[in-house]
């Protein structure tokens, strides 16, 4: 009776912990081994056990490394900008109370816009020709002729940084305006009593009340826009040069440009692991802070 | 006796079923003209006859863009699962050849006059053991279009080589008007690398000598210098990345010049009938006026295909002259059999002869001796281009870069 008893939960559990065996960890260990195999996408039967050899090739070039830079370049100036957006216009919104419920549903408009459309609209925006920012900056004086954003290396990845910033910021803004909203007006008022700067009301108050959910939506950010593939693709294809070559763009190339699919699985568990790096860093800085918390 | 009756029947309909599923035979044809108006009656006639000669027999479209097609065919080659017939491009043809994926047409060809009917059947997409690969369906070549008012407006004759190039497309722009002499495709895109291919080819280059990379060579640097001298002059409009936003620019009658193949004829009939009507077709502007170009579509039997006989007759089927009328009279290119072109079809197209005079003369778009990796050798000079273009970058160090990246590349994928 007892056995059946330790042994229901598990029978219980098993068809949920066979699917996503199936689903999730199968194709990861299958790719895992493709990465271990000089193994082409035109001639996948005959694939043959190369060993780490993909592994040291790719080492052994300065494309790996350019490539983890770029993702870093990418997903850092992601994060700051959507970030730092979001909270300026959570910020703003937190203010007054006017026309908040329209704000909130406008800003989800890009949030909820897929991304190869946002990739379209940023493509016309960023066009040398035709585009709007730089009519915008003709009129202001600022570019006499027309600039290259998306073509020229030295702001192809600020363009794409701006583009998918514009699609995340929304996220970031309604989540810590949630975070902002659950600060007690007291708090306030008090510190106001007190004769608390606005900016001592926001770096003792306002910061540390939307602490957690800053964290979380840091980390998230970080991951998603760590593995983003569409915007560098469509907006670049990881180009000019290799200025936004991510690491999701490299494996791509790799795998189906050049149908190298040993390789592009290299990249893949390359891609696996810095992920799985920025978990840990997201799970010990979550850790902390719940420690903090308690304490 | 009821019983062996029964039995009677039911071997008889299990006979049937398995004859009916001998006959009934689906072959897969997978190309990206099944959308394309100038070609879809070759498809479309081809298959319908074969399918009437051949009762039982289906022909399937594999059917996507060109720029996903590959992807498809590829995924379905390492699946052990290709379509049966795939009609390639003079580029992926050969890295097709290289890792085995099309069956050689040797025997299927044997017995025919097809080899000696269709020009350069014996030397594009053959290996060195004389192994024959692809039916050519058509050759092409890149001539210059003139929008022949604006010349005239402006006085100027349409040039004959680099300089008077250099002088025309100056002479006609005029920011002002938002008028350009010149549209090139000038992003990382395969028109790219062709439209600087042709100022290389005008200096009597190409990307590789001796079948080995060539980038630091004169001629190349000449021919980089010499796009990158058209781009800061501010004669081409910039970000122009390939045919979608090329053409519309030359339809808009604002544009004095561009480099295309004969298939933008019947695109721009349709965009634009009035330019159409004034526009005139010459050699290219470079000093040798030699084109690229060179076999561009080609159809072949993949080699883990399930019907290689019936993919075989197929083949055997569209290399007659007739469907070779077919093709050049809808598509306005070139098939190379023999009397495919014809003279009533010249007649009705005069615009059409300099691509006819200009044709045998050319380049191969594919740089000689880097044929099988001719996709990644493409992104990797396209990216060199455009630092040049777009970032100032001094023609001789960026190719010097480029020589290093191509041969790491090869060092790569040996």
């Amino acid at each position: 009776m007892s056995t059946s008893r330790s042994t229901l939960p598990w029978l219980l559990l098993a068809p949920a912990g066979l699917l996503i065996l199936a689903i999730i960890y199968v194709p990861l260990v299958y790719s895992a081994l493709i990465s271990i195999t000089d193994a082409h996408l035109l001639r996948f039967s005959s694939a043959e056990f190369i060993g780490f050899g993909n592994y040291e090739r790719l080492l052994a070039r300065n494309r790996l490394a350019t490539s983890l830079w770029r993702t870093f370049t990418y997903s850092a100036g992601t994060v700051v900008l959507s970030f730092l957006t979001g909270l300026f216009v959570a910020l703003l919104l937190n203010r007054t109370t006017v026309l908040r419920g329209l704000t909130r549903t406008l800003l989800i408009i890009p949030w909820a816009t897929p991304w190869l459309v946002v990739t379209l609209i940023w493509y016309v925006m960023f066009n040398p020709q035709i585009g709007p920012i730089n009519e915008v900056l003709n009129l202001l004086g600022v570019l006499e002729e027309g600039h290259s954003w998306l073509y020229s290396s030295q702001t192809a990845m600020l363009s794409i940084v701006i583009a998918t910033s514009w699609r995340l910021f929304p996220a970031v803004t309604l989540i810590l305006l949630a975070g902002l909203q659950g600060i007690p007006p007291e708090q306030y008022e008090a510190a106001e009593v007190d004769g608390a700067s606005a900016w001592a009301r926001f770096r003792y108050i306002t910061v540390p009340g939307i602490r957690t959910v800053s964290i979380t939506m840091l980390t998230l950010l970080t991951i998603w826009s760590s593995k983003l593939f569409t915007m560098a693709w469509t907006l670049t294809q990881g180009g000019p040069g290799d200025a936004t070559r991510v690491l999701s763009v490299y494996t791509y190339q790799e795998a189906f440009g050049s149908n190298r699919l040993g390789r592009g699985s290299a990249l893949a568990v390359i891609s696996l692991l810095f992920s799985l790096l920025l978990v840990f860093v997201y799970l010990i800085v979550l850790r902390r802070d719940e420690e903090k918390s308690e304490a | 006796m009821k019983r062996v009756s029964l039995l009677l029947v039911l071997l008889m309909l299990i006979g049937a079923i398995g004859a009916s599923a001998q006959e009934e035979v689906t072959l897969r044809l997978s190309s990206w003209q099944w959308e394309d108006p100038s070609y879809l009656p070759f498809w479309q006639q081809t298959t319908e006859a074969f399918m009437e000669a051949y009762p039982g027999v289906t022909i399937e479209r594999f059917s996507f863009p060109l720029d996903q097609l590959f992807d498809r065919v590829d995924l379905e080659v390492a699946g052990g699962t290709p379509p049966d017939i795939i009609e390639v491009t003079g580029f992926n043809v050969f890295e097709y050849i290289d890792k085995g994926v099309l069956e050689p047409l040797n025997a299927c060809f044997e017995g025919t006059d097809i080899v000696e009917k269709v020009a350069g059947q014996d030397s594009y997409a053959v290996d060195d053991m004389g192994n024959i690969f692809a039916l050519n369906l058509s050759a092409r070549t890149l001539a210059l279009w003139v929008h022949q008012p604006m010349f005239d407006e402006a006085g100027i004759d349409v040039p004959t080589d680099f300089e008077s190039f250099m002088a025309a497309a100056q002479a006609l722009t005029n920011p002002d008007e938002e008028e350009f002499g010149l549209v090139l495709t000038n992003t990382a895109h395969s028109r790219l690398y062709e439209g600087v291919l042709i100022m290389i080819v005008g200096h009597g280059g190409h990307y590789t000598k001796d079948g080995q990379p060539a980038f630091t060579e004169p001629e190349v640097i000449a021919g980089v210098q010499f796009f990158k001298d058209l781009f800061d002059a501010g004669v081409m409009p910039r970000g122009i990345d390939g045919a979608g936003s090329q053409w519309p620019y030359f339809n808009s009658g604002k544009v004095g010049m561009t480099i295309d193949g004969p298939w933008y004829w019947a695109n721009l009939g349709i965009a634009s009938p009035e330019v159409q009507s004034t526009v005139t077709i010459h050699p290219l502007p470079t000093d040798s006026a030699r084109p690229t170009g060179g076999p561009n579509n080609l159809v072949g039997i993949a080699a883990g295909g399930s019907h290689k006989d019936l993919a075989c007759e197929y083949i055997k089927s569209i290399a007659t002259t007739e469907w070779g009328q077919v093709w050049t009279n809808n598509s306005g290119t070139v098939n190379p059999i023999e009397g495919a072109v014809t003279d009533s079809f010249l007649m009705d197209n005069p615009w059409f002869q300099t691509f006819a005079e200009d044709g045998p003369n050319f380049v191969p778009v594919a740089a000689p001796g880097l044929e099988v990796y001719h996709g990644d050798v493409v992104r990797i000079i396209n990216n060199r281009l455009v630092e040049v273009l777009y970032d100032d970058r001094p023609v001789e160090e960026a190719m010097a870069d480029l020589q290093a990246d191509v041969e790491e590349f090869l060092e790569d994928a040996m």
